[in-house]
This record gives C-alpha cells, structure tokens and sequence, in this order.
C-alpha cells in the first residue's frame, strides 16, 4: 500500500539544485530482512542515468515527513536504476518500507566522499562489515569485482546477528563461489543448522589472506565493531593511512551548510562519510562527540 | 623429527618451542580425526584431551531443555579446544561438535599434566599461552554480548 503523499502529488518539480529533490519512481520493492528492505529506482525526468560512486549516499524526501540520508547499494556500473537499501527505524524510513512499485519519492545527491577503490589499485583489498554496513560497501563489491585484475587479495569479513539477519544472502553465496575472491560469514548466534562460523569479525580478519604494508582496509558497521576491527588491523600492521570507515552522523542538508554532522573539523556530510583512519583518527575514539 | 612432531611444529598455538619440548609433548599427543556431526566431548564429561586443530570446523555449543543446542563460537584451522573446562573437577563446561570433517592433536590430559609438572620451562610456556588466548576468547565472547552489529 502506497502512502497517502507522494512526490507525484506533493507537486514538486524536477530541479538540479543541490538542494531541491528529483522525483524518482519505485521499480521494484524487495523485502531483505524483517525490517530491511531495498528500493529500486529510475529517475522519472530528466537525465536517465544516476551515475555515482561507491560510498556516496542520497537524500531521500518523504513528502511531508522529511528526509533520510541512505547508502547507495547498486551496482555504480549500472547507473539507470539507484539502489537503495533501507532499515525501518524512524517516521521517514518506515514510510518508505510502504513504498511499492510506481510509487514516487525525493531524491538528492549523491553526496560525500567516496570509498577508495582507485587508491586500492594494485593493493590487497581487505573488506570487514558489520550488520547493514554491507549496504554501503556492496558498490565497492561490484566495482572490485568488474575490475578484478586491478587488485590483489580480495577477502570479505561479514558478521551479523543471526543467519536470519543476514543481508543479501544470495550474492554472499555467490560471492563465495568465486575463485578470485574469499568470503568469511559469522554470526553471533545460531543454532546447529548454521553451517558458517560463530564469533565476531575481528576474531576473523587474523584468518584472512592480506599483506598488511599492501592492504587498503574497508570497515563499515556500528561504531563499536569499527572501533574494535580497526585495533585489530593496526595490531596486524595495517597502516592507519590505509584503513577506511564509514562515520554516520545526523546528516542534514548533505552540502555541508547545517552544520548537524559537524565531528571535530569535518562534515560528514561533505567531507566523509568515508574518511582514512588517520584523518579521522583524534575524533573517531572521542566519546563526547 | 616424526610426523607427529612435524603437525605439532605446524601448529600455531606450538609456534617457537623448541624441538626438546615438541618431543616432550608428542608423548601426549596423537592424530584425531572427527566426522562431520561427531561429537567430540559433551558438558559434565571427564576432560580426557585438549586438542590442537588441524583442519575443519567445530561448534562450541550449550544444549538448551526442549530448544536444543546453541552454537557459542566455532573454531577453525590454528585454534586450540579445550579452553572451557572447570578446574578442579576437570569436566567439560560445554559440547563440542565438529561440523564438518575435522582433524587434530588430542593431547591426553593425564599426560599433559605430568609432562608439564615435570618440565616447568614448558608449563610456564605453555600457560602463558593459554591464558593468551583465553583472555583474546573471553574479549571476543564480551564483544558478541554488546550486540556488535546492532545500529
């Protein structure tokens, strides 16, 4: 069931103005999780293509309720259709979960800085995510893998709750099928049916295959499995410089003017979310901000 | 040096002891293999062994009354199985299940404990060893209570 306001009659009109939402129309709703779920969307005017990079995210206009600052999750070689994949936990994100096929909504950006996948050329390419933060790091999935040749080691550390709270689970499987690519899975719960591993991330990345020195380090996920991922890849010699997370902050206007995701010097928004760990460093372990 | 030393020379938790004391352990110690679903010791047995892992996969599980098992952690290739067990009474805390083919060093306990007794430099050693990676496990158990990948 649609939500009563739409962007299709809200009258809002198609404006490139950083500031003002494009209207973008739902092609497909699919559910993931009990309270995750992915829109797919195609522009409803102006420039059929939605290019942007891994990392980026958008703005997403709820006529009415507001906006909500969402990863980008597809494929940023197949810009027609933007990807969004969304948790259900506040007024706009639950509006959206009623979004369904036809359905139109605001979009702004993309926004933020991206993550690093051309300065990992040529390096091993070690990805360690947590809950929903595959989400976000997905993009950078589909880019190493389009351009497998241009990178060295390419493993994936993935945890989640549960085996049910695990996101896209079907490329996971394809993914570690692959030849040319090694993918760790734990959870912290399961019962004996569970066939992956039980524990946490950071007891994995020891087990997978890097150079250290030659490593470009990706972690996305709650802030208490990045902080304790990032002390397990400094112990293993990963140079903070090459170690990337992804800050959430309450990301407002997106072009760095509000002043809500403001974190020591930076602006999410603007200057991350993605920051090396050596930029973020001071501000990331500060429990006041 | 044995095939039996060599697999205890390749073991991590091993790493660095001398061949001395890879001898004194390989007294204690004989290849073990686990089929798929085997179970290699259930909670309130006597503690027999303490096994270096070799090769597979093995869950670490609680048996709930009427839900049955949950896994608490699994451990590969390099881990050591046998940190939980209670001291004086020397019976297993938890099951352990192998979950696929499963290959490793059972030390026998009985003769572990002599072998160590007798031999303080390697008791020493080996306990340190042990208390290592049980605090990294108990870190790793704490990190799993604070919901890590919860938003």
């Amino acid at each position: 069931m649609a939500p009563e306001t739409t962007l299709a009659s809200s009258g809002l009109s198609v404006c490139h103005h950083p500031m003002l939402p494009r209207p973008f129309r739902v092609v497909r709703h699919r559910r993931e999780l009990r309270d995750t779920f992915t829109l797919i969307l195609e522009p409803q005017d102006g420039p059929p293509e939605f290019p942007f990079l891994p990392g980026q995210f958008n703005m997403l206009y709820h006529p009415g309720a507001g906006e909500v600052p969402i990863s980008i999750s597809g494929d940023p070689g197949r810009p027609r259709h933007l990807v969004h994949t969304i948790r259900a936990v506040g007024n706009v994100t639950r509006l959206l979960q009623r979004y369904q096929a036809g359905d139109v909504l605001g979009v702004r950006g993309p926004f933020g800085a991206p993550w690093p996948v051309a300065e990992a050329v040529d390096r091993d390419v070690l990805i360690v995510v947590g809950g929903l933060g595959l989400a976000p790091l997905r993009p950078v999935i589909y880019h190493v893998l389009r351009h497998r040749q241009d990178y060295g080691n390419v493993e994936i550390i993935y945890g989640a709750r549960s085996p049910r709270d695990l996101l896209f689970r079907r490329e996971l499987e394809q993914w570690r099928g692959r030849f040319d690519l090694r993918v760790h899975v734990t959870v912290d719960s399961a019962g004996p049916e569970w066939r992956g591993g039980v524990g946490v991330v950071t007891n994995l990345i020891g087990r997978a295959r890097f150079d250290p020195p030659q490593t470009t380090a990706l972690v996305c996920g709650p802030g208490v499995m990045m902080r304790f991922s990032v002390q397990e890849l400094r112990r293993l010699g990963v140079q903070p410089r090459d170690i990337y997370v992804s800050m959430e902050r309450n990301m407002q206007c997106g072009i760095g003017l509000c002043g809500h995701c403001q974190l020591g010097p930076f602006f999410v928004c603007k200057d991350g979310p993605v920051f090396s760990f050596d930029r973020i460093s001071p501000w990331f372990e500060l429990r006041e901000v | 040096m044995d095939n039996l030393e060599q697999s205890l020379a390749a073991h991590p938790f091993l790493a660095g002891l001398t061949s001395q004391q890879l001898q004194l352990l390989a007294e204690c110690a004989s290849l073990v293999n686990f089929r798929a679903n085997q179970v290699i010791f259930a909670e309130g047995e006597e503690v027999k062994a303490l096994y270096l892992l070799r090769f597979g996969r093995v869950a670490v599980e609680v048996h709930r009354t009427r839900r049955g098992p949950k896994t608490i952690y699994t451990l590969g290739e390099g881990d050591f199985l046998g940190l939980f067990w209670s001291g004086e009474e020397g019976k297993w805390f938890f099951d352990a299940r192998a979950m696929e083919l499963t290959r490793a060093i059972a030390l026998n306990f009985d003769c572990l404990r002599r072998v160590l007794d007798n031999n303080p430099d390697l008791g020493y050693e080996l306990l340190k060893r042990f208390v290592r990676m049980q605090a990294q496990k108990i870190k790793i158990l704490k990190l799993q209570l604070v919901d890590f990948y919860g938003s």
